[in-house]
């Protein structure tokens, strides 16, 4: 379909270790629109991540393809990303402390990823790169500070401000939130939401909290060892599961 | 050479954190400053030549010659504060040249994905770690002579793998870590972050050791001259000037104290700068 963003066909996923293979992904569709967020869920080993670094090229499928915008990134014939397609589809990662260079300020990490991707005199990227970070609540005094004196939800604020350097059209949130306190974890998921609708960015939502995927997704996939177990638009999932597994999970979410 | 740049922002950015290093680290700083500041100024302001006799051989100590005068008459403090110089350089460069070579390969080595040269540079770090420093340091002297150069070489030789063994364990923790997907995905090659991204973090790592390995250098530096396969009489250096005293220990023991001296606090004062780096770089 042309209009869609990200459009998956039939991936696989197969980790090949020395004992046995691990189907991590065994049969996924899905398409998104662009500015649309897709959620999905499921518990570990689900596969749930392993999509998230197919999608980004972190991991290559065994079968099926990826397209993002029309470009065939992986698949059969596929060219993978390069520099026409690599800055359309950024990540952010689950731990913020092993996300970040240690020892790069975070001014110079987004001031590098924005010279690498336009060419700009050096003042001119760095007042962007300052205002890139001030849009994710990071103050300069912060971002030409070391990163020891930041806290895991102003590093994840700093992942995000890289990530959108390149100016992508799909964001990958794979559990961002899962190891940040209650109140760092609302505020990041209040600023996805705000640079998605700002940017009109397509998300992809990982986790296994039902509830943030409600609040920030319009579909979602649940997953279970590698399996599709349900999909379709967040609401009527979670609130009319037709599959016993999704009831389960829904359940134990509320309990 | 990005890292070569890195290694010399150290002293720019040590600067920087002198206020809030621990005030051991602090007092290790002001300690090599004034020792540095003496090797430099003492043989320029000392009324005795370093290499002229002023006295009777063996004189003891008095308020002329503090530390008293040496074999050949020569006036012992002016010689330990003019060692400082050659012992200084020599430990510099003698850690600085194997950390930049040890942190490249080991580096480099952990974070390759070939096995080949992952394996052949392991086998060769843990070799050459295996083989106790000084007698390595001696075989290589002994098949490419004597003197200070040589003495660079060969501490070189040998302890570039104590450097490549910490970096290459590092560089392989840091590939598997976010940090590096999340700048592939940026875009940047393999070549830009392992040189710009996991070579610096490596380099981190390894500065803080090879200060605390500077104390060793030194005390290498003098074991070396001290057994005769070091720097060069006349040329004052700690350890010969101390193997020299050592015939004497019984009728002039001052021979042997005055540089021992000025070697043991220069050694104190760096591994209190190594050891608040070590915490640093420990987090």
């Amino acid at each position: 379909m042309a209009g869609n963003l990200i459009d998956v066909t039939d991936l696989h996923v197969t980790y090949r270790t020395a004992g046995s293979d691990v189907l991590a992904v065994r049969g996924l569709n899905l398409t998104v629109g662009a500015g649309q967020s897709t959620g999905i869920v499921g518990e570990s080993g689900s596969g749930k991540s392993t999509v998230a670094k197919a999608l980004v090229g972190l991991v290559p499928p065994t079968s099926g393809s990826i397209r993002i915008d029309g470009d065939l990134v992986a698949g059969e014939r596929a060219k993978g990303y390069h520099r026409s397609s690599r800055w359309k589809v950024q990540m952010i990662f689950q731990d913020p402390y092993g996300s970040l260079d240690p020892r790069q300020q975070p001014l110079d990490a987004v001031l590098e990823a924005i010279q690498h991707w336009r060419k700009l005199p050096r003042a001119q990227a760095r007042t962007e790169a300052l205002d890139l970070l001030k849009s994710v609540g990071i103050t300069e005094r912060q971002a030409t500070s070391g990163l020891r004196a930041l806290s895991g939800g102003q590093r994840q604020r700093i992942s995000i401000a890289r990530a959108l350097a390149p100016s992508p059209q799909v964001l990958v949130a794979d559990e961002p939130t899962s190891s940040l306190d209650q109140s760092a974890q609302a505020a990041i998921l209040n600023l996805l939401r705000r640079i998605q609708a700002e940017r009109g960015l397509s998300v992809i939502f990982i986790s296994h909290d039902l509830g943030l995927v409600r609040y920030l997704t319009e579909d979602v996939i649940v997953m279970k060892d590698g399996f599709v177990v349900e999909q379709g638009p967040t609401d009527q999932v979670l609130h009319h599961p037709t599959q016993e597994y999704t009831q389960r999970l829904i359940a134990s979410a509320l309990a | 050479m990005t890292a070569a740049a890195s290694a010399m922002s150290l002293p720019r950015s040590m600067a920087r954190r002198f206020r809030l290093l621990p005030g051991s680290a602090r007092a290790g700083v002001i300690i090599i400053t004034a020792i540095v500041a003496l090797g430099l100024l003492v043989p320029i302001l000392s009324p005795y030549d370093l290499y002229e006799q002023v006295g009777k051989a063996n004189a003891a100590p008095t308020f002329e010659h503090p530390f008293g005068l040496d074999s050949l008459g020569r006036d012992i403090v002016t010689r330990s504060f003019g060692a400082v110089r050659i012992d200084i350089v020599v430990a510099i460069v003698g850690v600085m040249i194997p950390l930049l070579i040890g942190t490249v390969v080991g580096g480099l080595a952990g974070t390759t994905d070939l096995r080949v040269v992952r394996g052949g540079v392991g086998l060769l770090v843990d070799g050459i770690n295996a083989f106790p420093f000084l007698i390595l340091a001696l075989g290589v002297i002994a098949v490419i002579g004597t003197g200070a150069q040589a003495m660079i070489i060969a501490i070189a030789f040998t302890s570039w793998a104590r450097y490549a063994k910490l970096a290459r364990t590092r560089a392989a923790v840091l590939r598997d870590l976010d940090f590096v997907s999340a700048l592939r995905l940026l875009g940047y090659s393999r070549a830009r972050i392992t040189v710009r991204h996991i070579l610096p973090n490596c380099f981190s790592e390894t500065v803080a050791y090879g200060v605390s390995d500077f104390t060793l250098v030194i005390l290498t530096v003098a074991a070396l001259s001290f057994l005769g396969a070091g720097v060069r009489p006349p040329e004052p250096e700690w350890g010969s000037m101390m193997a020299d005293g050592r015939i004497y220990l019984q009728s002039a023991p001052w021979i042997l104290v005055g540089p021992g001296i000025v070697l043991t606090i220069t050694a104190f004062g760096v591994s209190l700068i190594g050891e608040a780096l070590k915490d640093r770089s420990r987090g």
